[in-house]
């Protein structure tokens, strides 16, 4: 038996208001080995990030689980535990990174604090040195330089603050990090810059990545396996090298087939509003996967 | 001689000038020059990181802030000498599509007031028959039915419908180039591909040509006749887009274009973090001088 840090069984969630209730994800499952950084795809309105504030429970309202399991570890149920063990759970085992990360940072407080602040509302450590000489450790690990220590967000570039999010969300080395579209509002050297970061701080602590995005060729750098999203539902899962080498699902062959090249020129493909309601259809109907090669799952076609 | 559309020369914007001293001065685009033919239509990219300043060249060429220096000729006229009625035409004839297609839209009206408001501004016509033959003529050529969208508000469609609808709007006034501001980067990747082969369509079939900004190298690879590389307000490459792509020669261009995420190949080892120097952006420079490193291939050296 494979132990998994993440597994997510048939999970759904729902957005109720009084007009009608739509459903966001509709009983998709995956899992994430020790050590394993899973890219997690799909377009707006995919459901993609739905999925990810409902591993950690943090849909806001109206948006509501109805179903299925998420299990840490092996062990803890997600969706069970009480707000005050999740609170035990949350930043130690879990972490999370956003697009925006970067500009939740507090303007008035310096980096230092900032990660201290996190460090110290898990974690007992009285050792000011010692605390101290964590911080500074953890801005090496993210390759920022000593000065950041005392200086302000509004000091730092984009990807700089990108960077120390990553230190913070590090600091208490989780199992799990969770990577909501970490690098989409950089520059293209920037944004390579983050992700090696990120691949970096996955390798030195061992743990696992769960990283959200729209961007194939981004993913392609960065994950080992994939699971793409339309609609709620899961169409395709398996190794990166696999799924773009020989992508299986009718709307996983579109998403490969209109990621332009800098290599040649070629005709891209679009999808037009018939196909992708079509695609939709069928899934209500049945989305049931199939294994077509050892790990390669894929939905009915 | 091939009279050129567009000729930019020396082009140059600073922001903060003298006046407030206090203020730190940002020279936001310098010394840029570019030529447009106007017998052969081009779609030309701006490329650049953010800060760069590729947006400040869409709002000089568009009029919308006046350059500190240097000249843009419209049809061998300078811009800055149009009389009232020549610079309507020239708003007609260079038309603009912009990056966010949400806020582009007055929430309260349905998608036909903008090209009701476009109608009115350039007097195109009167006649109630005409003006919609002319939207659905437009409309049908980005693929889409005035049925399905007009009568809609603009939070009823999607970003790539919202998107379409603007290159429709601009194809209506008959425009002889059309400013692309980063027109894909919000449109899901799916339907990125239809809007960059309508902007094809639009050059080949229709003989419009196109400045467009991006930040997205893989898709001006795939469109674009010639590339602009800017970086911190200068040309540092420039020339035909696949030489330029393919052989990299400015340190700057080659670390940019090593750090596209694709789907050929995987970056190669790590790229080291450089500080952003942004104290050198407050000098103006003097004019870079460009080698040819192929033929139709031209970098500065670094």
């Amino acid at each position: 038996m494979n132990s998994y840090v993440l597994d997510v069984r048939k999970l759904k969630v729902d957005y109720a208001t009084s007009m009608k209730t739509i459903q966001a994800v509709k009983g998709i499952s995956f899992s994430i080995q020790k050590g394993e950084t899973l890219g997690l795809i799909g377009e707006s309105g995919s459901g993609k990030t739905t999925t990810a504030m409902a591993i950690l429970r943090l849909l806001q309202n109206p948006g509501r689980v109805v179903g299925g399991e998420v299990i840490l570890n092996s062990d803890i149920d997600l969706l069970t535990l009480s707000e005050r063990e999740l609170r035990k759970v949350r930043w130690t085992e879990l972490a999370l990174i956003t697009q925006g990360s970067m500009n939740s940072l507090n303007p008035t407080m310096r980096v230092c604090e900032q990660i201290a602040d996190g460090i110290l509302a898990h974690k007992e450590m009285n050792d000011k040195n010692e605390l101290n000489e964590y911080i500074k450790n953890l801005l090496k690990l993210v390759g920022l330089p000593e000065r950041v220590f005392n200086q302000f967000p509004h000091e730092l570039s984009g990807g700089m603050k990108q960077r120390v999010c990553i230190a913070m969300a590090a600091s208490l080395n989780p199992s799990l990090l969770i990577a909501d579209e970490p690098t989409s509002a950089l520059d293209v050297i920037t944004q390579r810059i983050v992700a090696q970061t990120l691949l970096d701080i996955k390798e030195r602590l061992n743990t696992s990545l769960l990283i959200i995005g729209h961007d194939i060729g981004l993913m392609a750098q960065m994950a080992d396996r994939v699971a793409v999203m339309i609609d709620g539902f899961i169409v395709e899962v398996g190794t990166m090298q696999e799924v773009l080498s020989s992508p299986e699902h009718q709307y996983t062959q579109i998403l490969v087939d209109s990621m332009p090249s800098i290599k040649r020129r070629k005709p891209l493909t679009a999808i037009d509003e018939r196909t992708r309601s079509e695609i939709s259809n069928k899934l209500c109907v049945s989305s049931e996967m199939t294994e077509v090669t050892t790990g390669h799952w894929v939905a009915v076609n | 001689m091939d009279q050129s559309l567009l000729e930019v020369n020396d082009l140059t914007k600073i922001f903060g000038e003298a006046s407030q001293k206090q203020k730190k001065q940002v020279v936001a685009l310098q010394h840029f020059n570019a030529v447009i033919s106007g017998t052969t239509p081009k779609i030309i990219t701006i490329a650049g990181e953010s800060g760069s300043g590729k947006s400040t060249l869409a709002n000089l060429i568009l009029g919308f802030i006046k350059p500190s220096f240097g000249t843009i000729m419209y049809k061998g006229q300078d811009v800055s000498s149009f009389d009232k009625g020549e610079m309507l035409t020239y708003r007609r004839e260079v038309q603009a599509v912009f990056q966010d297609p949400y806020s582009i839209y007055n929430p309260y009206y349905c998608v036909e007031h903008i090209f009701d408001i476009a109608m009115h501004n350039f007097k195109l016509t009167d006649d109630k028959q005409k003006k919609r033959d002319l939207i659905e003529d437009a409309l049908n050529l980005v693929g889409l039915k005035g049925e399905n969208v007009l009568r809609n508000y603009p939070h009823q469609l999607s970003g790539g419908q919202l998107q379409r609808v603007m290159i429709a709007r601009a194809y209506m006034l008959k425009p002889n180039l059309i400013i692309a501001d980063e027109p894909v980067s919000m449109i899901d990747v799916s339907l990125r591909a239809m809007i960059l082969e309508i902007m094809m369509k639009l050059k080949d079939e229709y003989g419009i040509s196109f400045i467009y900004i991006t930040h997205d190298f893989s898709t001006a690879y795939q469109i674009s006749d010639e590339i602009y590389l800017l970086y911190h307000g200068m040309t540092v490459e420039k020339g035909n887009t696949v030489k330029v792509i393919n052989n990299p020669h400015h340190l700057y261009t080659k670390d940019l274009i090593a750090s596209i995420p694709t789907i050929d190949e995987k970056w190669e080892g790590h790229i080291e973090v450089t500080e952003d120097l942004e104290s050198d952006r407050g000098q103006l420079k003097p004019t870079p001088t460009f080698m040819e490193v192929e033929p139709k291939h031209w970098a500065v050296l670094s």
